[in-house]
């Protein structure tokens, strides 16, 4: 298990890196798609599967799908990454590190150890689908036409001329 | 576990094996001979590059990217009720449960047929300014 | 897990009136793509109209339950209080819908649209008003919110109302952000999102970080009944808006977010008869509601758009109700529901004189106001009483909503109350100046040459259907008070 993590984090750092690098957009949108979907894995590992599907579904299908269109519609344009490395960026560059390595120990510290688990409710795949069934069938319905109106509000939003 | 693993690797590896499939009877199918202009364009089957990036752009495009925003999340909703409908039918409330997703179902795909009546899924629709360019456009394709 | 459902399929019976609703707006949508374009506009009103009343039967049928009820495990519950915000929410949608009708603000291109939203939208408020569960709180907050962006920005062509709805979603937005913080505190603190649960899990160990939560909720409530700090956003959308939408707006999604705020406040930071000991319930709700009085008053002042005007009057009133808030007990909650309902008819009202103004005249000045009081003596006189009854004059509902208020505030007793029932009575004086002004042009301001305006019947009748009720109550208000009494006993608060 403990591979895979290893494994997965580190393309999750290739993807993330090939979204800054890439020098045609759509190839830094695929490079976020690849990222999102090894983001995923992470819920997975964590227990959480709905979150991991979710992530999926929304971000990798639907997220990159919008960012793909517009840069379609504005127009693929190569560009040429234009980082400088100046004496500011530098500067910048160490404070971030140095912020990560904080981060990274005090999650070692104190969250490593901790298995993310909700201890209210079931997070599985099935004990969600329960429940949407069940104790918040409402919710769900309400959900529904919260949908409804935002395709209503999306026709309208997107035919107006001002 | 492993065999777990095994499984979804096996999954994994088929669903290659089915894009690469589609793709390859696609050569039979497609014309063939030389490309022509538009194929150098990255799309070449949806909105062209006329011009460089500030300009206005026609937000018909939003509509699909949100409805299908909105279709995506439903699916997301739907995905873990068909996790446990096995479930609810072995409890005999199969019924009830599948009236709970029609609904659902139902009030979204309203809003599809709202969509679709406003003909508001065409791509190409006039817009003022854009009449020229896109009738020539059309006609450079037919061409 | 089968009394969870069984619990489902029981709620059912008193979901009647939001079902129906809900089906009338299902219906309407797939209408919308068949109607005519030329008998559009009459269609769906009728067929709105027709699923209002339908619904309203229902609300009367289902009618005021003896002890309450929790719907749908927990997530609603239906009391006397909701079904009081029910009749309230139905009849303003009533009234808005025929407002919307006449109103040139509304073209036919998005009119059916309009009724759909001002559908869904009731459907929101009553859930929100119900809601007894955190979730359903956020779902329902949220559905009324987006609802009221759209209608705000839902006019075609017009740079203000793409403004307003603009700076309203953004707002909105980032108000719910916080608020959502808020939740997620309070859930971290007690597992639970069940109002009930939270209360019973609440220790004061954590007080700090309680009050912290409190104050991240009050952001989003207080944005949704425009309470200073957080009520920048409402002249601007107000004056964007579509006129019936601005009515609609100051009565409906406020009543609402009153009805929410006491309930969830009641119900989490009061064990029903005194705060909690380690939440500072006076001194949070006395400093927004002296706020908020304050800056709506002293704003109001100087508009000379009527829209806006009216706007910062609704944040003033707004200042008013929350002294209802500033202690635990029935005498308050009582004032402020009774304050909701004067609200509704006379704000409404003025609204109504305003909307039919700019349809006949396309002005909101108060200027074009001039001899109003001689060209359409009878819209002149209800406005009058409107306005009257917006500054709390006897015999008007609006006095009698003031009195209940301020009744309660000085029953509670103690040197901060007394100060605030005299700032109340201060800023009543100071707002009959700037309503005072709008009078002062409608009939002392000497006129040079008679503008007809040309109101109908529908207009007149209209204005005197909102009238009527407004100097009735002034003087027969008890029957409205003893439901509302009825109401709170049967509720849980």
């Amino acid at each position: 298990m403990k591979v895979i993590f290893y494994v997965n984090a580190f393309f999750s750092l290739v993807f993330a890196l090939g979204v800054l690098f890439g020098k045609n957009p759509l190839r830094s949108a695929l490079s976020l798609l690849l990222f999102f979907i090894s983001i995923s894995l992470y819920f997975f590992f964590a227990g959480s599967d709905y979150l991991g599907f979710v992530q999926i579904i929304v971000y990798a299908g639907g997220i990159i799908v919008l960012i793909a269109f517009v840069i379609i519609i504005l127009g693929l344009r190569r560009e040429s990454p234009d980082f400088d490395i100046s004496l500011r960026s530098f500067v910048g560059i160490i404070l971030l590190a140095l912020f990560a390595l904080g981060v990274l120990y005090g999650m070692g510290k104190s969250i490593l150890h901790f298995v993310p688990q909700s201890p209210y409710f079931d997070t599985s795949v099935a004990g969600i689908g329960d429940a949407i069934f069940s104790r918040y069938l409402l919710p769900f319905e309400v959900a529904s036409i919260l949908l409804l109106v935002g395709v209503v509000l999306a026709f309208i939003f997107a035919k107006k001329e001002v | 576990m492993i065999f777990k693993l095994a499984t979804a690797l096996t999954f994994g590896v088929f669903a290659v094996l089915f894009v690469l499939l589609a793709l390859w009877i696609g050569k039979f199918l497609r014309p063939k001979g030389r490309p022509f202009a538009e194929k150098d364009y990255p799309y070449e089957c949806a909105e062209r590059p006329l011009m460089p990036a500030w300009f206005n752009y026609n937000p018909r495009f939003y509509i699909y990217a949100i409805a299908f925003i909105i279709f995506d999340i439903e699916v997301a909703f739907i995905f873990p009720v068909a996790v446990v409908y096995k479930k609810w039918l072995e409890a005999h409330l199969g019924g009830l449960a599948f009236m709970e997703i029609a609904i659902f179902s139902i009030i979204l795909f309203i809003g599809l047929v709202y969509l679709w009546g406003k003909h508001d899924l065409e791509w190409i629709r006039v817009m003022g300014l854009w009449t020229s360019k896109r009738s020539e456009v059309k006609s450079h394709g037919q061409s | 897990m089968n009394t969870l459902v069984k619990s489902n399929l029981a709620s059912f019976s008193y979901f009647v009136p939001e079902l129906l609703v809900i089906i009338g707006i299902l219906a309407l949508i797939i209408l919308e793509l068949v109607f005519k374009k030329e008998t559009k506009r009459k269609f769906a009103t009728l067929f709105t109209l027709a699923t209002l009343i339908i619904g309203f039967i229902a609300v009367i049928g289902v009618g005021m339950p003896k002890n309450h009820q929790f719907l749908f495990n927990r997530m609603l519950v239906y009391d006397g209080v909701a079904y009081y915000f029910r009749i309230l929410f139905f009849l303003s949608t009533f009234f808005i819908v025929l407002l919307s009708y006449i109103s040139v603000e509304i073209s036919e291109k998005e009119y059916t649209e309009t009724m759909i939203l001002m559908l869904s939208l009731l459907v929101m408020m009553d859930l929100l008003a119900s809601s007894f569960n955190m979730l359903m709180l956020y779902l329902s907050l949220e559905g009324v919110s987006l609802l009221s962006y759209i209608l705000t920005a839902n006019k075609r062509g017009d740079v203000r109302a793409a403004e307003a709805g603009l700076k309203y979603t953004i707002y909105g937005g980032v108000a719910s952000g916080v608020m959502l913080f808020g939740f997620s505190l309070l859930y971290g603190l007690t597992g639970s999102l069940d109002l009930t649960a939270i209360m019973k899990n609440l220790s004061g160990q954590y007080g700090a970080l309680i009050f912290v939560a409190a104050i991240l909720i009050i952001v989003g409530f207080g944005y949704k009944i425009a309470a200073v700090p957080f009520h920048q956003w409402s002249p601007d959308v107000y004056e964007g808006a579509p006129t019936p939408v601005t009515a609609f707006l100051s009565i409906g999604p406020k009543a609402a977010g009153f009805a929410i705020l006491a309930r969830f406040f009641y119900n989490v930071f009061s064990n029903g008869t005194a705060p909690l000991k380690f939440f500072p319930w006076l001194l949070i709700f006395w400093l927004l509601s002296v706020a908020t009085m304050l800056v709506g008053n002293y704003a109001a002042i100087n508009q000379n758009n009527l829209k806006r005007l009216l706007a910062y009057s609704s944040i003033a009133h707004a200042g008013y109700m929350l002294m209802g808030m500033t202690f635990v007990g029935h005498l308050g909650l009582r004032a402020i529901f009774f304050y909701l309902f004067a609200y509704f008819i006379m704000n409404l009202g003025a609204f109504a004189v305003v909307s039919f103004m700019v349809n006949k005249t396309g002005s909101e000045e108060i200027g074009d106001y001039l001899g109003l009081g001689r060209t359409e003596p009878l819209v002149a006189v209800a406005f009058t009483i409107f306005l009257l009854s917006l500054t709390g004059i006897p015999p008007t509902v609006g006095f009698i909503g003031k009195f209940y208020l301020l009744i309660g505030v000085i029953f509670k007793g103690g040197f901060l109350y007394y100060l605030l029932a005299f700032i109340a009575v201060f800023f009543t004086v100071i707002s009959l100046f700037y309503y005072a002004r709008v009078l002062k042009r409608m009939y002392l301001d000497p006129v040079e040459e008679l503008k007809e305006v040309g109101f109908g019947m529908y207009e007149k009748a209209y204005v005197s259907v909102l009238a009527i009720p407004v100097i009735i109550l002034g003087i027969y208000w008890q029957p409205l008070m003893h439901l509302i009494q009825k109401a709170l006993e049967s509720s849980v608060f």
